[in-house]
């Protein structure tokens, strides 16, 4: 699924078997050519693809040579949520890659370099001090500009944002207790050279069917407007069931709050049945997000109103603002709960535009023993948006700007929080 | 007249559709079926329209009546009250599994649930008056008009035997493959809507599997469900194997356990997080 895509490029699944190759390509195209939403398949000839590609996966002499194939393959059909995990490391050095530990921070691309943009107060990252805002000059020895040389010129900014962090996040982590060597670029430009402590990922690890075990995480804080109100700020970072318990509980605590913030950024997605539920916190009545439409049907995202709390009480949905934060890094199920509230007119969305890679997809498991993700479906919201290969555009852009982050100022969350006011003065008229 | 007792086997089938719905439609990953081995072949429905039942064939009661004689007659059919069923679910190709119990009872009384790994537990109920579900995903939920009017159809206790007061209509409109085997195929048009299809293996009188459309909370789903494996528990046989497929995701469903006349009625009573929704 979109989370393990993303979040887990370098993961490694446990357990391959050893077959003919072409075994395992036969298997990933049928399975594209039977359960692609279009079957048209995006204008390819996907029985040319085969014919072409077929010869070399045969000839492939590692599994990592299959891989290739196999990525070439789904990226003739140039959309989102076509990818491979590995159940093997691609190359001997990397049999023993371990992504299990974090440094604690995390980076934004900005034009060619590198931003601090988050620091988690307990991670590694802050215990060497690390700021938001610094530029990542150097990752794990590797310098920052040949870390981005590998990826194609071609790449349109919203794609280099997610492939970017996504070769970044590779060398950021490792395993757990292992130290990171990295060189930053402080605020006046200094190099600033540190070893930083990858820590264990917190989190509640979630662990669904063939995908890489996630760490889930919910965060709920009570943050201040400009005006001296009060706005329940309540962060996840990815879409699984563990989730909505947490979140209702969050929600339970800012019942009475001037405005409530949900904040998705560098959240890729997950479990899309869940945007009914969430949803249900914020609107009152069962209004359609957005509409799946597969081969075969169309299936419609409602919403499902929460009126009862976590304690089992009667209540009714928050009925006031409501604002939504993402980035570049906000994907799938992020886009479409962001898509589909903001096409019925619920919320306001604040920060950058999103991923937009916002296909329902499947996961299966290849011959070889890698797990194939497969889109099946196309998304659109209630007003008609689709979402892949656009994203989320937010109602008011925030660009990620070094001086902000220097300053420790989160400018879309300062924009939500003054919007609040503004609709709770509208309100209150 | 018919009466049937509901075997597991036709209240699995049934809820099928919803159980992939509450773990597949989401923008995340699940199970890919249409080239995995024993996928089911999925014969279209016919348009829906007068139902003329084909002279060279049987009669769909006398298949329907020739089903309940093979497993076990209806006086061990309408012998229980109440039934429970245990087994597990799983979608193989994305390695998600689970558990799954079936409790049912006279009149018209279910509880399916279903309790996967990484998601949690889907609890699905009617209790002859209130349909409901229960998910970690989309929280708790009262079913309404034509899903709700669905639920109550399917929780009759003794809808397999396919009494024809339900039904508008009852024929076998075809002779055909249906998973590799010759089957009869009957359509069924409910009183309340809508119409099922049913496949019965020529060779065994067996019920074979059948195509539903069902109201969801996600708009109409069509499942296609093969019930095989059939064994006997007391005087009656199911199918322990329910393979179902919804568009590209495959569920299989096996039963280990059933039985019949334990299920207290308490374990039909509301969640305390429903009941407050009827406040």
């Amino acid at each position: 699924m979109a989370v393990a895509a993303l979040l887990l490029g370098g993961v490694v699944l446990p357990s391959a078997q050893a077959l003919p190759p072409e075994d395992t390509f036969d298997a990933a195209w049928r399975i594209v050519r039977d359960s692609h939403f279009d079957p048209t398949f995006n204008g390819v000839d996907w029985d040319a693809v085969a014919t072409e590609l077929r010869p070399r996966a045969a000839a492939a002499g590692s599994a990592g040579e299959l891989r290739q194939v196999l990525r070439e393959m789904l990226a003739r059909l140039g959309q989102s949520h076509f990818a491979v995990i590995p159940a093997t490391a691609d190359t001997l050095d990397g049999a023993s890659r371990d992504l299990s530990g974090t440094p604690g921070f995390d980076v934004r691309l900005a034009g060619r370099e590198f931003l601090v943009s988050s620091v988690d107060p307990a991670g590694g990252g802050a215990a060497a001090g690390v700021r938001t805002g610094w530029k990542a000059v150097i990752l794990d020895a590797v310098g920052v500009p040949a870390l981005l040389s590998t990826l194609p010129e071609s790449l349109e900014p919203r794609l280099l944002q997610v492939e970017a962090w996504r070769l970044a996040s590779t060398r950021l982590r490792g395993p757990a207790g292992s130290h990171l060597s990295v060189t930053f670029e402080d605020g006046a430009g200094r190099p600033v050279s540190m070893d930083v402590e990858r820590r264990q990922e917190i989190g509640l690890p979630v662990t669904v069917g063939n995908l890489p075990t996630i760490h889930v995480r919910v965060d709920a804080h009570r943050a201040n407007t400009p005006a001296g109100g009060t706005a329940g700020v309540i962060r996840f970072n990815a879409w699984m069931a563990a989730v909505d318990p947490l979140f209702g509980q969050a929600v339970d605590g800012f019942r009475r709050a001037d405005g409530m913030i949900v904040d998705l950024r560098g959240n890729p997605g997950g479990l899309a049945a869940m945007l009914m539920g969430i949803s249900g916190h914020f609107i009152d009545e069962r209004k359609t997000l957005g509409v799946m439409k597969t081969r075969d049907n169309e299936l419609r995202f409602v919403v499902n109103p929460r009126r009862v709390n976590s304690k089992g009480e009667r209540v009714e949905p928050f009925g006031g603002p409501v604002a939504i934060l993402v980035d570049a890094l906000s994907g799938s199920a992020s886009e479409c709960f962001t898509g589909g509230m903001q096409a019925l007119g619920r919320v306001r969305v604040f920060g950058q535009p999103s991923m937009g890679q916002a296909l329902p997809a499947l996961f299966s498991r290849l011959p070889n023993g890698d797990v194939l993700i497969h889109a099946y479906g196309d998304f659109v919201t209630a007003n008609g948006t689709r979402l892949e290969a656009r994203g989320v555009v937010p109602d008011e852009v925030v660009p990620l700007e070094q001086s902000h982050l220097l300053a420790g100022r989160d400018r879309p969350m300062e924009a939500a929080l003054a919007w609040i006011d503004t609709a709770r003065t509208l309100r209150d008229r | 007249m018919m009466t049937f007792r509901p075997g597991p086997g036709r209240a699995l089938a049934l809820r099928m559709p919803m159980a992939a719905m509450v773990l597949v439609l989401a923008c995340g990953g699940h199970a890919h079926a249409q080239s995995a081995p024993g996928a089911v072949s999925s014969p279209r429905p016919a348009a829906a329209g007068p139902v003329a039942e084909r002279k060279d064939l049987p009669s769909a009661r006398s298949v329907l009546d020739r089903h309940v004689e093979a497993i076990g007659g209806r006086a061990a059919v309408l012998s229980h009250s109440s039934t429970y069923a245990r087994g597990t679910l799983a979608m193989p190709a994305a390695g998600v599994s689970g558990t799954l119990e079936v409790f049912a009872a006279k009149p018209d009384k279910t509880l399916l649930k279903i309790s996967l790994g990484g998601v949690g537990e889907v609890v699905e109920g009617f209790n002859g008056t209130h349909g409901w579900s229960v998910s970690p995903m989309t929280g708790p939920m009262l079913l309404e008009g034509r899903q709700l009017e669905e639920k109550r159809f399917d929780a009759e206790y003794n809808s397999e035997l396919r009494d024809e007061s339900r039904y508008a209509s009852i024929a076998t409109v075809d002779e055909m493959e249906f998973d590799g085997r010759p089957c009869y195929k009957l359509r069924l048009v409910r009183k309340t809507g809508g119409e099922d299809f049913e496949f019965y293996d020529v060779k065994t009188g067996l019920k074979a599997g059948g195509i539903s459309t069902r109201e969801t909370a996600m708009g109409k789903v069509t499942a296609t469900a093969v019930e095989t494996d059939y064994r006997r528990f007391g005087k009656l046989m199911h199918p322990t194997t329910v393979r179902s497929q919804v568009g590209a995701m495959q569920q299989v469903i096996t039963i280990t356990l059933i039985e019949y006349d334990k299920v207290p009625p308490s374990v039909f009573d509301m969640p305390e997080e429903i009941k407050a929704l009827l406040k």
